[in-house]
């Protein structure tokens, strides 16, 4: 053996090592499969082309002619709210909706893992000025009774469960989002500072006897003490205050993102603050402060509220134009995209329940003609399906899952209700609103992204709190949100052009959640029930 | 030529490295039998049988070589190195997967014996010119049993404690791997065909290295070194990772590393929790049992002739089903998964109660303490409401509720929490040496008392005496006020943490 040439042998042996530590390195990327799902692009296309959108609205010989007493368009939340309400009136309507079923922003999906949303995963424990509310969860065991005090008892199968939040900080996952982790005296005492303020303005009593801040905003108090915080950003309004501490305005930044889809410069301090000082959830078995969620978020509530109007549902229903005949009757055309048919339905009374970018396109000038300036950010929404991830240290895995410093929201787990002991594979939904720049240019920049490109954004910010997340997920379900959500941006939220597009005139009826400003559940449940009253009203009359 | 003089030496150096490797095979293969099947003796001499027998069909089959005969040694050594290295962690992975897991182990065993049979003969007939015929036979057969040698030495005191079986069989492939190589760079002159194998011999070299860097990745096997005990069984099913350790007194079942019994002192955790809820038993009684796959409280449930059906639901099947096949755990728990009267249902406890629609008049409860939220949630207010369902007006439950002593929160918050659901509880204790004072709770829709006087059956441990001091609480594991456990607070698991943490 000694003539053995060594040389060579130990180059051999270099050798392998090496290529063994490349394979090692190489290993981890293999391929996760991605799927983009469809968000109307197609549809959102014709929007922005005029000419196209009157050609598809104009009747032909193949034209089918309908006609129903009432008409809403659009199956969010804010549609289907109305919707339940006529059916308890027996009022005759039909309900278009665009997608291939209903929900607007609530709409979840599923595999073989588990369920998940898409959009809106919970709702705040309601408060007690909307009976209405309280009275739907009733109705579908959400609420399963009242305690001796009156208090609300809630399904303890919908309220979500312990951990509910964690925010991975300096390397470790810490209880709750409020950071807390390795700040320093002032950090702390201007967070301390903030909170006794929102609580200040939590407890407030306008001069017009009504609370400063709740829910619905249209129950807020009109006094001006309150409301020229509207004309402010929420920023400016913090500078003000002296409130400085990055961690604070990391916090709130990522506030504002989570229910507004708008960073601390662009929104309104009112906002800001409402976001704080409006919450104030009464149940007998839970926190002011918690939610009631589902595997597949909202879309929970999206079935209870479709239930008993299925037979009245319409979908696939693109709505190109609404114009009013002599007869004051409102003709709509809508293409059934999934067969290609055109239509025009004649009605009494239309409730449209779309958003203001999309009713400035399909209503005819002589019904919509204000200027609301409102604006929309886009939202990229990741189901990410996976095996459990490496944890490092601190709270384990919890329901809303943050992580400090990133551009995005976090993860929630879609799997967080399941009351198995132990799931060998979750789906986690990743939510990344795009705030950095105008929302027609954060649109076009995530439009032209290759699906490849957005998978690589999802992974490579959960990759700082997993490192060996590549390893682990299985696949990646993306959906883009050209629209997201309406951005409470200075003055919008009271504008008085909007209280105009909201006085009902000649049977037309306004009721997306954009109209409150804020971009909840409650303000689309509010916003359609109001809608259905005034139709009622008319109706009746 | 200089280099001529040395092959021959490298060759026996081969005949050593072949028959060291080889017997490690064997080795681990025996003891992987042992830790998968159980019943090393049996398993040992099988592997040993099989081995030598395969060895003498290669030997016989080495006559059909007849040409190129280095080549063929070369070759032969490479995937005797390759198949060898990744038997062990081959085994491991497919012993969850093969339908018959005996005949891939002993299909894998020939293979090796057979390939090695024929590397000896080989070795022979290449080196029966450079040696007289005696002196052969005597270099050859020296080398051979000098590596048998060393392997039976080094297995069992430096490879098993220090590497692991995973890491060792890469090991010993790499070793088989490189001798090839380093005979082709020898025998380069020969032609072509060497540097061929040269560089099949250098991927496999590459495949084996990166198999024994990422051994600890794939397998983590080497947690047995965690275990005070020698590990004699481990597997990750879908839930858990299920850790058997034996030594001369005991054996011991770890869940995710928690212990869950040891055999030495399982019994009077066992009478505890099943005997006190069993007395009173009416006729035709059903007894539903949620986790303890394990058998040993249904093998006390069994003493009951009142018995007619037991329903056991344990989530993770990979724990019932190996205390249905391996021997020893079988001895445990007397075949009890096996009576008639049982029907197993491997489901989570939690969906399992939202289905069912039948009353049992005693339903145990043997969760895993609630170390974890997912754990937890089977504490909650919601499960119990939940379990009232599966209850009549008389039906008793009781249910394991972690030590006392160690963690009076936690165990008087369960206590409380089934307290809230409308159920008069009736908490008890008892001495287990293993896990130290260990606390139950048991409970009824109407008021319940404790046997005192006797239990009606045989037991080892529970006597009057005994029974009489186990609904007693001294004062240092006197009632504590606490919250209610719910899905939406889950303290339980925040007090049990905080409790325990000074243990961990
Ligand atoms: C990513 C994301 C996360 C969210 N998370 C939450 C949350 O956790 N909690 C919460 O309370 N809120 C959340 N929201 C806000 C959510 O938007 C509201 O809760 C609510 O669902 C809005 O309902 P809506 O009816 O007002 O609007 P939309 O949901 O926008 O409904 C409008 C409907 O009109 C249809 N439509 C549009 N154009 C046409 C046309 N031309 N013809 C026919 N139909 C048309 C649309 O398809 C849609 O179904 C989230 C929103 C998003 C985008």
């Amino acid at each position: 053996m000694g003539q053995l040439n060594r040389k060579r042998f130990l180059q051999i042996g270099a050798g392998a090592f090496v290529s063994a530590a490349a394979a090692i390195w190489l290993w981890p990327t293999k391929h996760i499969p991605v799927f983009l799902h469809d968000s109307f692009s197609a549809i959102a296309h014709l929007l922005r082309d005029p000419k196209k959108l009157s050609e598809i609205s104009e009747v032909t010989k193949d034209t089918q002619l309908h006609e129903i007493d009432v008409l809403i368009i659009g199956g969010g939340i804010s549609g289907l709210t109305a919707a339940r309400k006529l059916h308890q009136n027996n009022i005759p309507f039909q309900l278009l909706e665009l997608g291939n079923k209903v929900g607007g922003n609530a709409v979840g999906g599923s595999n073989d893992i588990s369920e998940y949303p898409w959009g809106a995963h919970y709702l705040p424990i309601p408060n007690l000025l909307q009976p209405e509310l309280l009275k739907f969860l009733e109705e579908h065991k959400i609420i399963v009774g009242y305690d001796d005090l009156g208090k609300p008892i809630y399904n303890d199968y919908y309220l979500c469960s312990d951990p509910e939040e964690r925010l991975y900080i300096h390397h470790y996952w810490q209880e709750g989002l409020i950071p807390d982790l390795g700040m320093k005296e002032n950090d702390h005492s201007d967070i301390q500072r903030f909170l006794s303020l929102v609580q200040h303005y939590k407890m407030a009593i306008g001069s017009d006897r009504k609370q400063a801040f709740c829910i619905p905003i249209a129950y807020c108090s009109k006094d001006e003490e309150y409301r020229k915080l509207e004309a402010i950003t929420f920023e400016n309004w913090l500078t003000e205050q002296r409130l400085e501490s990055t961690y604070l305005l990391w916090y709130l930044n990522y506030c504002c993102k989570d229910d507004y889809g708008t960073s601390l410069k662009n929104t309104s301090a009112w906002a800001g603050i409402h976001y704080f000082a409006a919450r104030k959830g009464v149940a007998s078995n839970a926190g002011e402060d918690d939610v009631l969620t589902w595997p597949e978020g909202n879309q929970f509530l999206v079935h209870a509220l479709q239930n008993r109007i299925n037979q009245n549902i319409q979908t696939n229903a693109f709505v190109s134009k609404v114009s009013q005949m002599p007869d004051k009757r409102f003709s709509v055309y809508y293409t059934q995209t999934d067969n290609n048919t055109s239509h025009v339905v004649l009605c009494k009374q239309v409730l449209m329940a779309t958003p203001q970018f999309v009713n400035q396109k399909i209503l005819s000038t002589d019904l919509y003609s204000s200027k609301l300036n409102l604006l929309y950010s886009p939202w990229l929404v990741a189901n990410i399906s996976t095996m459990p991830l490496s944890e490092s240290n601190g709270v384990a895995l919890s329901w809303d899952n943050v992580i400090f410093n990133s551009e995005s929201l976090g993860y929630v787990n879609a799997c967080h209700q399941q009351l198995k002991s132990s799931l060998p594979k979750l789906v986690l939904t990743y939510y990344l609103p795009f705030t950095q720049n105008e929302p027609k240019e954060d649109r076009k920049f995530l439009f032209n992204k290759t699906v490849e490109e957005l998978k690589e954004i999802v992974l490579s910010d959960l990759e700082k709190a997993h490192k060996d997340i590549r390893l682990k997920v299985i696949q990646i379900d993306l959906k883009i949100w050209g629209h997201a959500m309406v951005g409470p941006r200075p003055n919008t939220l009271f504008n008085p052009n909007k209280q105009k597009l909201l006085e009902a005139k000649n049977g037309l009826h306004f009721a997306h959640s954009d109209l409150s400003g804020i971009s909840i559940f409650e303000e689309a449940f509010y916003q359609g029930n109001r809608a259905a009253d005034e139709i009622i009203k008319t109706w009746k009359a | 030529m200089a280099k001529k003089v040395s092959t021959p030496n490298l060759l026996l150096f081969s005949v050593f490295v072949v028959a060291t490797c080889g017997l490690i095979y064997e080795l681990i293969a025996g003891t992987l039998a042992s830790y998968l099947l159980g019943d090393s003796v049996t398993q040992f001499s099988i592997i040993i049988g099989v081995y030598l027998f395969s060895m003498g069909i290669g030997s016989w089959l080495s006559k059909f070589f007849t040409t190129n005969l280095l080549s063929w040694f070369v070759q032969i050594e490479i995937l005797v190195g390759l198949i060898g290295g990744f038997s062990s962690s081959l085994l491991f992975v497919l012993f969850e997967f093969a339908a018959s897991f005996q005949l891939l182990l002993y299909g894998l065993v020939m293979l090796t014996g057979i390939l090695v049979g024929l590397e000896i003969p080989l070795i022979m007939r290449i080196l029966k010119d450079e040696f007289d015929f005696t002196d052969l036979v005597s270099k050859v057969f020296t080398f051979d049993y000098i590596g048998a040698l060393l392997a039976s030495l080094v297995f069992p005191l430096v490879l098993v404690p220090y590497l692991g079986l995973v890491k060792t069989s890469f090991l010993f492939g790499i070793l088989n791997v490189s001798v090839a190589i380093a005979l082709c760079i020898q025998l380069d002159y020969l032609g072509k065909w060497f540097s061929v194998l040269k560089k099949i011999g250098i991927a496999t070299l590459i495949i084996l290295l990166a198999g024994f860097v990422l051994s600890e990745n794939i397998m983590r096997f080497s947690e047995s070194l965690s275990y005070s005990e020698p590990v004699i069984f481990s597997k990750s099913s879908a839930y858990q990772r299920i850790v058997l350790t034996k030594n001369k007194k005991e054996l011991r079942l770890y869940l995710n590393g928690n212990l869950q019994f040891s055999s030495a002192d399982e019994y009077r955790y066992h009478e505890a929790l099943v005997h006190p809820v069993m007395q009173g038993l009416p006729k035709q009684a059903k007894i539903l049992v949620l986790g303890g796959g394990d058998g040993l409280a249904v093998r006390e449930i069994l003493k009951y002739p009142e018995v007619s059906e037991i329903q056991l639901v344990d989530l993770d099947e990979a724990v019932t089903q190996l205390f249905k096949t391996n021997s020893l755990l079988t001895s445990l728990n007397q075949k009890s998964l096996f009576d008639p009267k049982v029907n197993v249902n491997n489901v989570d406890a939690f969906q399992w109660l939202k289905t069912n629609t039948k009353k049992y008049d005693v339903i145990i409860i043997d969760f895993p303490d609630p170390s974890n939220f997912s754990v937890g949630k089977l504490y909650t207010q919601t499960f119990y409401r939940l379990l009232l369902h599966s209850m009549h007006e008389s039906s008793k439950v009781v249910v394991q509720s972690t030590s006392p002593l160690v963690a009076p929160k936690s165990f008087w918050c369960v206590n409380q929490t089934m307290n809230s659901v409308g159920l008069n509880t009736l908490p008890y204790h008892t001495f287990v040496p293993s896990f130290g004072e260990w606390g139950f709770i048991m409970a009824a829709l109407n008021p319940i008392q404790f046997p005192h006087e006797s239990i009606s059956v045989q037991t080892k441990y529970l006597t009057a005496g005994t029974l009489r001091t186990m609904d007693h609480f001294p004062k240092d594991m006197a009632f504590v006020q606490t919250d209610v456990n719910k899905l939406n607070n889950q303290m339980l698991v925040h007090y049990f943490e905080k409790e325990w943490a000074i243990y961990q």
